[in-house]
């Protein structure tokens, strides 16, 4: 049946004159799919040609799948869209989303001692709802509120921490095992340029508009 | 090439780099007509941006940044790579053994963050000096806050 095997060359030339991948990978998936009925109608078909077009086409279509999974619309839940608005417009969704997976959701009683003083935290957390106090031995110098991080400057300095942050409220949070988020932007250097962002707008909030020549 | 894909990077994160109060000094080591050319080609003149030329790489000597006997099977490969992402080979006057790097120094001329390319495809990350500025910006602010 020699349209088939006509049919296969159209879809791998169409392939071609594609630009986006997904398509370039279906319609050579399409054109392997009709190579193969081409082969199988013929009278003594190619068990190498059928061997090597499933191989290609096996590798398209795992390709496709993980096209597909990272092209799919981004849909975040209450809490997570609250936290979007508050402290990471400037990442696309499926960046925060791909943040949120790495981090771990909490909810902390007033009282609690969320980093400690005087530590390698080794987490740094942004704060979803509540409130919670900076204390620097023991006396209130600032307060956090939703959108906030803690523990941002031990995780850019590596240094330890010179104050404490406890919650004054019920808390809702987000944190991030600093090792976690080093593996994560090291994946996505994307990424890591707009949580950088993220992190200098809340640096300039916490620390000020007087900033020097560095 | 490889020279306007780092400048390109810098670029990128320049406001960024602006707004932490980090002045962003570029050295070549072309020479200085060489320099207009590239200015004038990758836009660079700007505010928040100088550029210079070091023909006799003193600076780069100073700043114990790599000049490798002969470059490697590794330099051609880059070549490639930034053949493939747009980039097409440049007439440079300088001297093309000599590797970049990249140097933050803070107010009081303490190195506080450097790093020497090994090769010259290996090219500096900028989220890396943003990362190294925002540290400073935090050792030199925050006395007394630092969580």
């Amino acid at each position: 049946m020699e349209i088939w095997f006509h049919l296969a060359n159209v879809l791998y030339v169409a392939s071609y004159l594609v630009t986006d991948i997904l398509w370039l990978r279906v319609l050579a998936v399409a054109g392997g799919l009709s190579s193969l009925t081409w082969t199988l109608t013929a009278p003594t078909p190619s068990l190498t040609f059928i061997g090597w077009t499933l191989v290609y086409n096996t590798i398209n279509m795992v390709q496709i799948a993980r096209l597909w999974h990272e092209r799919r619309p981004v849909r975040l839940d209450s809490a997570a869209q609250v936290l979007y608005a508050a402290a990471f417009r400037t990442l696309t969704p499926r960046e925060f989303q791909r943040l949120l997976a790495a981090g771990r959701w909490d909810d902390a009683p007033p009282k609690t001692i969320l980093i400690k003083e005087g530590t390698s935290p080794g987490r740094m957390l942004v704060l979803v709802s509540g409130h919670a106090v900076v204390k620097a031995s023991g006396r209130e110098i600032a307060t956090l509120g939703p959108g906030q991080f803690a523990g941002e400057m031990s995780y850019l300095t590596g240094a330890q921490t010179t104050a404490a942050v406890e919650t004054a409220e019920p808390v809702r949070l987000v944190s991030w095992a600093t090792a976690d988020l080093e593996r994560l932007l090291g994946r996505h250097p994307e990424l890591r340029a707009a949580l950088q962002l993220v992190l200098g707008r809340d640096l300039a909030t916490k620390l000020g508009g007087d900033r020097g020549r560095a | 090439m490889h020279g306007a894909r780092q400048v390109d990077g810098i670029l990128t994160r320049l406001p960024e780099l602006e707004r932490l109060g980090v002045a962003v000094i570029l050295v070549g080591h072309d020479h200085p007509d060489a320099l207009d050319a590239f200015v004038r080609e990758m836009g660079l003149a700007r505010p928040g941006l100088t550029v210079v030329t070091d023909p006799s790489r003193a600076i780069f000597r100073a700043a114990g940044l790599q000049r490798p006997r002969m470059l490697g099977p590794r330099a051609a490969v880059e070549t490639l790579r930034e053949l493939a992402a747009g980039y097409r080979p440049e007439r440079a006057s300088g001297d093309r053994r000599q590797l970049g790097g990249a140097c933050l120094v803070d107010r009081a001329t303490r190195v506080v963050y450097h790093r020497s390319s090994r090769s010259p495809g290996d090219l500096i990350d900028p989220a890396d000096i943003v990362h190294a500025a925002l540290a400073l910006l935090v050792q030199e602010r925050a006395a007394g806050r630092r969580v």
